[in-house]
């Protein structure tokens, strides 16, 4: 039987409808209010200073109090959402995500044994540029971390950041779920569908504008990439756009959990020292920014947040004040609190990580 | 495309040394790196808020309209030719980009 975590998907629906539609009916009586009054017999002074007490200070508590209903009946909608998400990744039903298979290795999960194997060369959406040789590409400890991802000109921030949140946590998971075999050229990396391994095999060959080391050469991430654009439906451009639940369960095989950073108004976001103790306990964490790809809505406030766009947590400071990320972009992709450029990192206060951030997502430790 | 340089998201923009960068991706030209932060109109006019990084540290946010071309440092310029989606919140966006090397 699952156990429940988080909220039940449907309630949580209901509830956001039901604070949006209570926030609509507080609107609506702020314009009956100001109606009556004004088209009511009463004149005098008493009746002027109230309007002006109404025009100036009422309506604007009401207003404030109708965006801030309208606010979180959308913050209750949003985490149903991840909670649906979360959930459906894992048993199909709403509101738990308990009882998933455990593929890990001791119990089950040998990598060279699964149902699903597939070979196929992924396509080219045309923009990615002319093949490039990635034989036997570095798996040492050195070439297999977070630091060492440059993401492409794929939208694929989702499942890089991911795979650097695995590989910082358990670099070995990552060396063994990906196997190269000289005498046909091909790597076999072992994905998982439903906790069941899928084993993906491709040639040693990538794109040259596609994901690599921060040398812009082919490495683990690379090959990585591939076998994921042949995993999640064989083009390069399947792998646009997702959400990192997805991702770290098909990396792990998992569960995964995702919390709101912007909850509604009765509910606290997880504190910094919360999120580090996951990483410390060497849980893959993962923090989306806020949306606005475009110019418009809730973007990051900080300009060196990407928009729309998901980092590798790396740690959070012993005391809880500040959280370092890592941007799949590589070097350059985040200034330190210093000032000073970082391999890709960005260090930030509680204050600016919880205005530019939406979400955080949690996979299952892989040791 | 329009006149304006805004094409549809499953628009294309089939140019000769023409590249699709998605919004919070990347591309690599040589020696630097520009990542494209935001994308789409702002105000009407189709706009991109890049992130340029040359290998050395040096780096710029620049916003650029259609028609702009960027510094790359050491690798010549990038013109900004089309921006696409990034007309509502929720709409995925991206820029198409010409290489003009030093």
């Amino acid at each position: 039987m699952s156990e429940m975590y988080g909220a039940d998907v449907e309630q949580l629906r209901a509830l956001g409808r039901a604070i949006t539609r209570h926030g609509e009916d507080l609107e609506s009586s702020m314009s009956q209010v100001a109606s009556a009054v004004t088209s009511s017999p009463w004149r005098g002074p008493v009746r002027d200073r109230f309007l002006e007490t109404w025009r100036t200070e009422h309506t604007s508590a009401v207003r404030a109090a109708v965006a801030s209903l309208a606010e979180a009946g959308r913050g209750a909608a949003v985490n149903a959402d991840a909670q649906e998400r979360t959930s459906t990744t894992y048993d199909g039903g709403s509101g738990g995500n308990g009882g998933s298979p455990d593929p890990g290795r001791g119990s089950g999960g040998d990598p060279s044994e699964g149902p699903g194997d597939k070979r196929k060369e992924p396509g080219d959406p045309g923009d990615l540029g002319d093949p490039e040789d990635a034989v036997n590409v570095p798996l040492d400890d050195a070439a297999v971390g977070p630091e060492t991802i440059e993401q492409g000109s794929l939208a694929d921030c989702w499942f890089l950041a991911s795979a650097g949140a695995v590989a910082q946590q358990d670099p070995e998971w990552v060396k063994e779920h990906i196997v190269y075999d000289p005498a046909t050229g091909t790597y076999t990396v072992t994905f998982y569908d439903d906790g069941e391994p899928v084993k993906i095999t491709v040639e040693d060959t990538v794109l040259e504008n596609a994901a690599g080391d921060p040398n812009g050469d082919p490495s683990w991430i690379s090959v990585y990439e591939k076998a994921a654009a042949v995993y999640m439906g064989g083009e390069y451009g399947d792998i646009e756009y997702d959400d990192p639940a997805k991702a770290l369960e098909m990396i792990t095989g998992k569960d995964t959990e995702t919390e709101s950073l912007d909850p509604p108004l009765w509910f606290s976001p997880p504190s910094l020292s919360s999120i580090g103790d996951r990483v410390d306990s060497g849980q893959p964490v993962v923090v989306s920014s806020k949306d606005g790809g475009g110019w418009f809505g809730d973007a990051p406030s900080d300009k060196e947040v990407v928009a729309n766009h998901v980092y590798t947590v790396q740690d959070v400071s012993a005391d809880g004040k500040t959280i370092t990320l890592i941007n799949p972009w590589g070097p350059g992709g985040g200034t330190g609190s210093d000032g000073e450029t970082k391999p890709g990192t960005i260090t930030m206060s509680a204050d600016e990580f919880y205005d530019s951030f939406g979400s955080v997502t949690y996979g299952s430790s892989t040791k | 495309m329009t006149e304006d340089g805004t094409v549809g998201e499953a628009g294309s923009t089939a140019q000769p040394g023409v590249l699709r960068v998605a919004q919070s991706a990347q591309l690599r030209l040589g020696s630097t790196r520009v990542g494209v932060m935001v994308a789409g109109p702002r105000e009407g006019v189709p706009t991109a808020r890049l992130l340029v990084r040359a290998d050395d540290g040096r780096r710029a946010t620049v916003d650029a309209v259609v028609g702009d071309r960027v510094d790359l440092y050491d690798e010549g310029e990038l013109e900004l030719v089309a921006v696409e989606g990034g007309t509502t919140p929720t709409e995925h966006s991206a820029v198409r980009v010409r290489h003009l090397p030093a």
